[in-house]
C-alpha cells in the first residue's frame, strides 16, 4: 500500500515536470523572439537585442528553463514583461479564489448528479425516468457561461436577490463572500453535474448488468437493495475516472465563469495577461493551472486506491 | 409419498418476439440429485432462473413453480415474499465464478450476508463466525483468512466454493447450479463437483445441476433431464438414459459425447440424424453435415510411435518424443519468462515463468496433442511454435528452419508452412470482412481470380457452399464458423496444422462434426498435426500422441492410449482421474 | 451457454432510434441555417444599423434587433457557419492526429506503449480551451487559431479511445490468424482495427463535434474567437451580455442555438453508440 502510494507520487512528480517542460516550450521557445513581442513590432534592433540580453534570453534554453522552473519551486514566477511587477503575488491572490470556486462546483456537481444520475437509471424504462433523462441531455448541452448569465438574469436581475458579479474576501465578510460564489458555483457546478450525471447513470446501468447483482438478488436481497448494498460502490470506479478527466475541463469552465461574473480569480488574470501578450505571466498561470489539474488527478488515483482493493496489491 | 421439494407444471418463458421454453413439467424429491443437459440455446438456464425468479425484465414466465412448504405459485409471487425464498429455501450457485462476488466486498462479508439477510444467526458477529464455518465446510484452506479476502485475491474454484458456502448457508432445500464448474480446470472442477454432492447428501438438500457436459451428471446425479429446444424429451435415470436412451435426440447427443466410440475410420458417429441447424440464418443446403471423404488417400506414413516418459527433474533435462532424422518441429530448452508489470521503483520486477526448458520433436505426420490446465503454459507454447512470441531461450525449428528469434521477412516460408485454428468461433474471424477475404488473407501474391478459385474449393473442402463466400462471420453458426476458420488454415497447403482448444467452445453435436472433418483433412492433406487442449478425452480421441504441460514444463509425454492408461507421473494421473467419465456407465 | 457480449466492430441491433433521429433532426437544422445564409438572410448580418437598435421581436424583425441594430435571427443563421467550420475542422484535426497516434500505441509492445499513454495523459492536463486561450496569447486570436488549438486539444480524447478499441481488437484471435499468416503491422491496422473501431470512432467524433461547438462559443465570447464583424453565437452573447438589464431576450436566442446544436450532436453520439457498439463508454 505505501510502496503503492510512493510510486504514484513519483510518477506524479515527473508528470508535473514534463508539463513543466511543455509550458515552457509553448510560451518561452514557440512564440519566437521574446523581447520582440515584448517591445512590440516598431522597435528597433538594438533595442531588441538589448531586451533580449536584460530578459536572459541570450542563454540556451535549457539554462533558461532550468532557471524559470528552479525559481518557480520556490514560488518566483519572475517579472512581468508588462507592469515590471513580480507575477507571483497576482498568482497567490487569484490562484486562492479559483481553488475556492472548482471545489465548491465539484461538490455541488457530485451532490446533484449522484441521485439524479441513479434515479435516471433506476427508472429507465418509466416515463418519469425518461424525462429527467432528457433534462440531464439538455442540460449537457449548455454552456456553463450561458447558465451563468440566465442566472444573473433571474436572481440579479429580476428578483434582484443576489450580486450579478464580483467577489468578496471570505475574511472581510463571509456572508458577503457566500453571496457572490453562490451563483457562479451553482452555474459551473450544474453544468457539469448534468454530464457527470450521464456517467453515473450509464455506470448504474452497467452494475445492474453485473453477476454479482444477480448474486445478491439470489441470496434473496431485493431489487433496489441488492442495488445499493453492491451495485453503488462498484459503479463508483468509473465515474471516478470521469470526474478525474472532468476536472480539466471544470477548470477551464472556470475560467469562463470568472469573466461571466468578473471574479478576480486565475481565469480572469489568465485572459487579462493573454490580452496584454504578456508571456512570461501567461506561461505561469498556465503551468499553475495544469499543475492543478495533475494534483487533483492525482488524488483521485488515491482515491481509487482506497476504495478499490484490486488496486492496493496491484503494486 | 412425500411431496417433492420442486414442482414444475407447464413452465413457459416467452420472449417479445416468440416462445423459449413450451411448457416443461418436472418433480424433484426431496434429497434427489437431478441434472438438467442441453445444448446452448436449448432454455436450460432459462429453466434455473425462472425458478429463482430472476428472469430479466424483458422475458415472461407461465404455469406453476412449486416449492415444498411454500403454499403459493413462485412465478405468480409477489417479489417481497420471493426475496424471503431465494437464499433461504432455495439458492443458486451461477456458472462464471470470476465476476458472481462483489469485487469491493470481503468475501465473508458476503457469506454472512445471506445469513443477516434471513435473519438465520441472530446477529452480524454470530453470522461471520458461522460464515468461516462455512468457508472451512467447502474445504477452503484457512477459513479465517480466506473470510478477510477480496475476491481477486481467490482462484477460480476457490471463489466457487465461497459461492457454495454462500448457497449452503440457510441449508435450503433446493440448491440450483448454473454450469457451475465449466469454466473450471479439470482436476478443480472433480473436487467442486464432490464436495457439491457431498454438501447436498449431508443436509438432504435436493439438487438441479444445469450442464451441458453428460459425463458430470453421470458424476453427480441419480436422474438427468434431456431438453431439447425448449422442450423436456427425455426424463429418467442417469444409468438408464446413458446406456438406453429413448429419444433420438438423446441417442444422438450420447454418442457425440462418447469420444471413445468411433467407427471403423475412426470417426465420432455424428450421421444417425439430421444436424440440428434451427436458428440458422443460412440455408440448410449450405451446410451439408459433413464431407464426403470415403474415397479418401490410403494411410500415409506409419505413424510415427513415441516413447512413453516421465519428467525427472533430477536427471538431464528429457527431450521427449525424439525423433532419428528430421522432425517436423524441434523444440530444445525452450524457455519464456514474462515480467509482471509493477516492481520496479523499489521493489524487483517479478519474473513469471510462462515455459521452463521444454524439448520435445514432433514427426512427421504425428497428431500431436498438448494437454494442460490454464496457466500450464500450453498456450505460450503454442504462441511460439507459431512464432507468434519470442522465446527467453531455446530453439524452435520447424521444417529444418529455425524460426525463433526469426525477422519476419525470414518466416515467410514458414508462415504458409504452419497454420492456426483458433478456439473462439466468434473472435476468430473479422466481423468487418466477408468470408472470401478471410479465408484468402493467408495467400500472398496470388492474383485475385485465382485466389477465389481456391477460397471457392477450400470453402467445399470444409463442406461450405460457395455463397458463403459474399457472406459476413455474423450470418454463421459456431460450427460453421469454425469450418470457415479450418478453410483459412488450410488454404496455404500448409505441412503442420496447429489448432488451439479448437472445439472447445463448440455444443457437443457441433463438436463431432468439427472433429471428424479435421481427422478427415488431417489424412487427406497429410498434415502434421499439434493440437492443443484442456479436453483430455478430446485429444485422446484424435492424437496419437501426447504431452502434458504443467508449470510450464512437459511432465509426461508419449503414446496416448499409454499415457491416459499408465500414466508415470503423479500430476498425470490426478488429471485423468479427475476427468469425469461416462464410460463406466455406458460399458464402453 | 456462452453468453455472448456484444463487442465493438460487431453491428449489433437497431437500438437508439429515436435519440439518432432527434439527433439528426436537430444537426439538420443547423446545417441548413448555415447553408441557406450562405445565399440569403432576411436583413445584413455585419452591418451597424442604428435607426433599429435594441428593437423587440416583431414583424419584421422576427427576433428582434441587437445593440448595433442588426437583425438577430440573420446574425444567428450566419453564425451556424462558423460553428459548423470550426467544429468540422477541429474534429479533423483531432482524428487526424490522434487516431493513429492511439492505433500505434495501442499495437505497440508495452513499454512504447506506457511510454505514447503518459505522454498522451499529460496533454490531457492541457485541455482544448486552455491551449485555444494559450495560441491566441502566441499567435493572436482568430479562426484558424481557434480551429488548430481546438483540434490539437481534441486529439488526446480520440487516441485514448482508439488506443482502448484497439488493444481489444488486438486480443483477437483473427489478428493472431493474421501475424500467423504473416501479415504487417499496417496491414493488421488498416483492414482489422480500423474497420473494427471506426464505429467507436464515429461516435467520439460525434461528441467532440458538440464539444468543439461548446467551446468555440466560448471562445468567441471571451473575444478569442472569430473576429468581427463576422457573426458567432458566443460573441452574440458577449454583446447580449451588456444589455441584460435592458433586453434579456438577447442571451435566450443565442443561448438556444448553441444548446441545440450541442444537443443535437450528443443525441447523434448516443444513438450511434447504442447502433454501432453498445458498450463503448466515451471518455473525454
Amino acid at each position: 500500500m505505501v510502496l503503492v502510494v510512493l510510486r504514484r507520487v513519483g510518477v506524479f512528480a515527473a508528470t508535473v515536470i514534463v508539463a513543466s517542460i511543455v509550458t515552457f516550450l509553448m510560451l518561452s521557445i514557440l512564440p519566437g523572439n521574446a523581447a520582440r513581442i515584448a517591445l512590440g513590432v516598431h522597435a528597433t534592433e538594438a533595442d531588441v537585442a538589448a531586451q533580449a540580453t536584460a530578459m536572459g534570453l541570450d542563454r540556451p534554453a535549457i539554462v533558461r528553463y532550468l532557471a524559470w522552473f528552479g525559481h518557480v519551486l520556490v514560488g518566483d514566477f519572475g517579472t512581468s514583461t508588462v507592469s515590471r511587477q513580480p507575477i507571483g503575488p497576482d498568482i497567490a491572490d487569484a490562484l486562492g479564489i479559483t481553488v475556492i470556486l472548482v471545489l465548491t462546483s465539484v461538490v455541488l456537481a457530485l451532490v446533484f448528479a449522484i441521485p439524479f444520475g441513479i434515479l435516471t437509471a433506476v427508472r429507465q424504462r418509466k416515463p418519469d425516468g425518461a424525462i429527467l433523462s432528457g433534462i440531464s441531455q439538455i442540460g449537457v448541452a449548455v454552456p456553463g457561461f450561458l447558465a451563468g448569465m440566465l442566472l444573473v438574469t433571474v436572481f440579479a436581475v429580476t428578483l434582484r436577490w443576489l450580486p450579478a458579479g464580483g467577489w468578496v474576501d471570505p475574511a472581510e465578510d463571509f456572508g458577503g463572500f457566500l453571496e457572490h460564489l453562490i451563483l457562479p458555483a451553482i452555474a459551473l457546478g450544474s453544468v457539469q453535474g448534468a454530464v457527470l450525471s450521464r456517467y453515473v447513470r450509464a455506470s448504474v446501468l452497467e452494475v445492474m448488468r453485473d453477476d454479482f447483482i444477480r448474486t445478491a438478488r439470489a441470496k434473496g436481497l431485493g431489487a433496489g437493495r441488492a442495488l445499493f448494498r453492491h451495485g453503488l460502490r462498484n459503479a463508483a470506479v468509473p465515474v471516478m475516472t470521469v470526474l478525474g478527466l472532468q476536472i480539466a475541463t471544470l477548470l477551464v469552465g472556470a475560467v469562463v465563469i470568472e469573466r461571466v461574473f468578473s471574479i478576480p480569480g486565475l481565469g480572469s488574470l489568465l485572459l487579462d495577461k493573454v490580452a496584454l501578450r504578456d508571456l512570461p505571466a501567461v506561461q505561469g498561470i498556465v503551468l499553475v493551472l495544469v499543475v492543478f489539474v495533475l494534483l487533483l488527478n492525482f488524488l483521485v488515483d488515491l482515491a481509487f486506491t482506497v476504495i478499490d482493493p484490486r488496486l492496493r496489491s496491484a503494486a | 409419498m412425500t411431496a417433492p421439494t420442486l414442482r414444475v407444471r407447464d413452465l413457459r418463458v416467452a420472449s417479445p418476439f416468440t416462445e423459449l421454453l413450451h411448457g416443461i413439467s418436472f418433480d424433484i424429491a426431496p434429497g434427489e440429485r437431478v441434472g438438467l443437459i442441453g445444448e446452448s440455446g436449448s432454455g436450460k438456464s432459462l429453466t434455473a432462473t425462472s425458478v429463482m425468479g430472476l428472469l430479466p425484465q424483458t422475458l415472461t414466465a407461465t404455469g406453476s413453480v412449486l416449492v415444498s412448504g411454500i403454499d403459493t405459485n413462485l412465478l405468480a409471487a409477489p417479489e417481497r415474499r420471493l426475496n424471503k425464498v431465494r437464499g433461504n429455501t432455495m439458492a443458486m450457485v451461477f456458472q462464471e465464478p470470476m465476476t458472481a462476488l462483489n469485487p469491493l466486498m470481503r468475501v465473508g462479508a458476503q457469506v454472512a450476508e445471506i445469513m443477516t439477510i434471513h435473519r438465520t444467526e441472530p446477529g452480524r458477529r454470530q453470522a461471520r463466525e458461522r460464515a468461516i464455518d462455512l468457508l472451512e465446510q467447502v474445504k477452503l484452506p484457512s477459513p479465517a483468512q480466506v473470510a478477510l479476502a477480496f475476491p481477486h485475491q481467490l482462484s477460480g474454484g476457490q471463489r466457487q466454493r465461497v459461492l457454495l458456502a454462500m448457497a449452503m448457508a440457510n441449508n435450503p432445500q433446493l440448491l440450483l447450479c448454473d454450469e457451475p464448474t465449466t469454466a473450471l480446470d479439470v482436476t478443480v472442477q472433480a473436487e467442486v463437483l464432490k464436495l457439491i454432492k457431498n454438501l447436498v447428501i449431508d443436509r438432504g438438500s435436493s439438487l438441479l445441476l444445469i450442464t451441458h457436459d453428460i459425463a458430470v451428471i453421470a458424476e453427480v446425479c441419480q436422474r438427468v433431464l434431456v431438453l431439447h429446444q425448449g422442450t423436456i424429451v427425455e426424463d429418467g435415470p442417469v444409468g438408464r438414459v446413458l446406456t438406453a436412451p429413448q429419444h433420438p435426440y438423446t441417442q444422438k447427443l450420447i454418442a457425440a459425447s462418447n469420444l471413445a466410440a468411433v467407427d471403423h475410420r475412426g470417426r465420432l458417429h455424428t450421421l444417425a440424424l439430421p444436424a440440428p441447424v434451427p436458428s440458422s440464418p443460412v440455408p440448410s443446403s449450405v451446410v451439408p453435415s459433413r464431407v464426403e471423404t470415403d474415397a479418401a488417400a490410403p494411410p500415409i506414413l506409419p505413424p510415427y510411435r513415441a516413447a512413453h516418459q516421465s519428467l525427472d527433474l533430477g536427471g538431464l533435462p528429457t527431450i521427449f518424443n525424439e525423433v532419428a532424422g528430421v522432425p517436423v518441429i524441434s523444440v530444445r530448452g525452450l524457455s519464456r519468462q514474462y515480467r509482471r508489470r509493477g516492481g520496479g521503483l523499489f521493489s524487483p520486477v517479478p519474473i513469471v515463468h510462462g515455459l521452463r526448458e521444454v524439448s520435445f520433436d514432433v514427426a512427421e505426420g504425428q497428431r500431436f496433442g498438448i494437454v494442460g490446465e490454464s496457466g500450464s503454459g500450453k498456450s505460450t507454447l503454442l504462441r511460439m511454435l507459431c512464432a507468434l512470441d519470442q522465446p527467453s531461450s531455446g530453439t524452435v525449428d520447424v521444417l529444418g528452419q529455425p524460426i525463433a528469434g526469426a525477422a519476419e521477412r525470414h518466416l515467410r516460408d514458414f508462415r504458409s508452412q504452419v497454420q492456426i485454428v483458433f478456439q473462439d468461433p466468434m473472435g476468430s474471424l473479422d466481423p468487418r470482412m466477408k468470408v472470401r477475404d478471410i479465408v484468402a488473407e493467408p495467400l500472398h501474391h496470388v492474383d485475385r481470380t485465382e485466389a477465389l478459385a481456391r477460397v471457392e474449393a477450400q470453402l467445399a473442402a470444409v463442406g461450405l457452399d460457395a455463397d458463403a463466400m459474399d457472406r459476413h462471420p455474423h450470418q454463421f453458426s459456431g460450427g460453421q464458423r469454425q469450418r470457415i476458420s479450418i478453410a483459412r488454415a488450410l488454404i496455404t497447403r500448409p505441412r503442420v496444422l496447429v489448432a488451439d482448444e479448437a472445439v472447445s467452445a463448440l455444443d457437443v453435436l457441433v463438436r463431432a462434426q468439427v472433429l471428424n472433418l479435421l481427422a478427415d483433412l488431417v489424412d487427406e492433406y497429410r498434415l502434421t498435426l499439434v493440437f492443443v487442449s484442456h479436453d483430455l478425452g478430446v485429444i485422446r480421441h484424435l492424437c496419437d500422441t501426447v504431452a502434458v504441460v504443467s508449470g510450464g514444463r512437459i511432465v509426461e509425454c508419449g503414446p496416448t492410449g499409454d499415457v491416459y492408461d499408465h500414466p508415470l507421473h503423479p500430476y498425470t494421473r490426478q488429471l485423468v482421474s479427475a476427468t469425469p467419465s461416462i464410460h463406466e456407465l455406458t460399458g464402453a | 451457454m456462452t453468453a455472448i457480449k456484444p463487442r465493438p466492430g460487431r453491428v449489433v441491433g437497431r437500438g437508439g432510434g429515436a435519440t439518432l433521429w432527434a439527433g439528426v433532426v436537430l444537426i439538420g437544422l443547423v446545417v441548413l441555417a448555415a447553408v441557406v445564409s450562405v445565399w440569403w438572410t432576411p436583413f445584413d448580418p455585419e452591418g451597424v444599423f442604428s435607426d433599429s437598435i435594441l428593437l423587440p421581436p416583431g414583424s419584421e424583425h422576427l427576433l428582434g434587433t441587437d445593440s448595433f441594430g442588426r437583425d438577430v435571427f440573420s446574425s444567428l443563421l450566419r453564425g451556424a457557419q462558423i460553428s459548423l467550420l470550426v467544429g468540422t475542422v477541429a474534429v479533423g484535426i483531432a482524428a487526424v492526429l490522434g487516431v493513429p497516434f492511439g492505433i500505434v500505441a495501442g499495437m505497440s509492445p508495452g513499454r512504447l506503449d506506457t511510454f505514447m499513454m503518459r505522454s498522451n495523459d499529460i496533454s490531457l492536463a492541457f485541455p482544448a480551451l486552455l491551449l485555444a486561450i494559450i495560441f491566441g496569447a502566441i499567435f493572436g486570436a482568430g479562426t484558424v487559431t481557434a480551429m488548430v488549438a481546438l483540434g490539437i486539444g481534441t486529439a488526446p480524447a480520440f487516441a485514448l479511445i482508439a488506443r482502448s478499441g484497439t488493444r481489444q481488437i488486438m486480443s483477437r484471435e483473427y489478428v493472431q490468424a493474421a501475424r500467423a499468416s504473416g501479415k504487417s503491422g499496417l496491414f493488421i491496422g488498416a483492414r482489422h482495427v480500423l474497420p473494427n473501431i471506426s464505429g467507436m470512432l464515429i461516435v467520439q467524433a460525434s461528441v467532440s463535434f458538440g464539444i468543439a461547438v461548446l467551446a468555440e462559443a466560448a471562445l468567441s465570447y471571451l473575444g478569442l474567437g472569430t473576429p468581427p464583424p463576422t457573426p458567432s453565437w458566443g460573441r452574440m452573447l458577449q454583446d447580449a451580455q451588456g444589455y441584460l438589464f435592458i433586453e434579456p431576450l438577447l442571451i435566450v436566442w443565442p443561448g438556444i442555438a448553441i444548446a441545440s446544436a450541442v444537443l443535437g450532436f450528443n443525441l447523434l453520439g448516443d444513438g450511434l453508440r447504442d447502433r454501432l457498439d453498445p458498450r463503448m463508454q466515451v471518455k473525454r
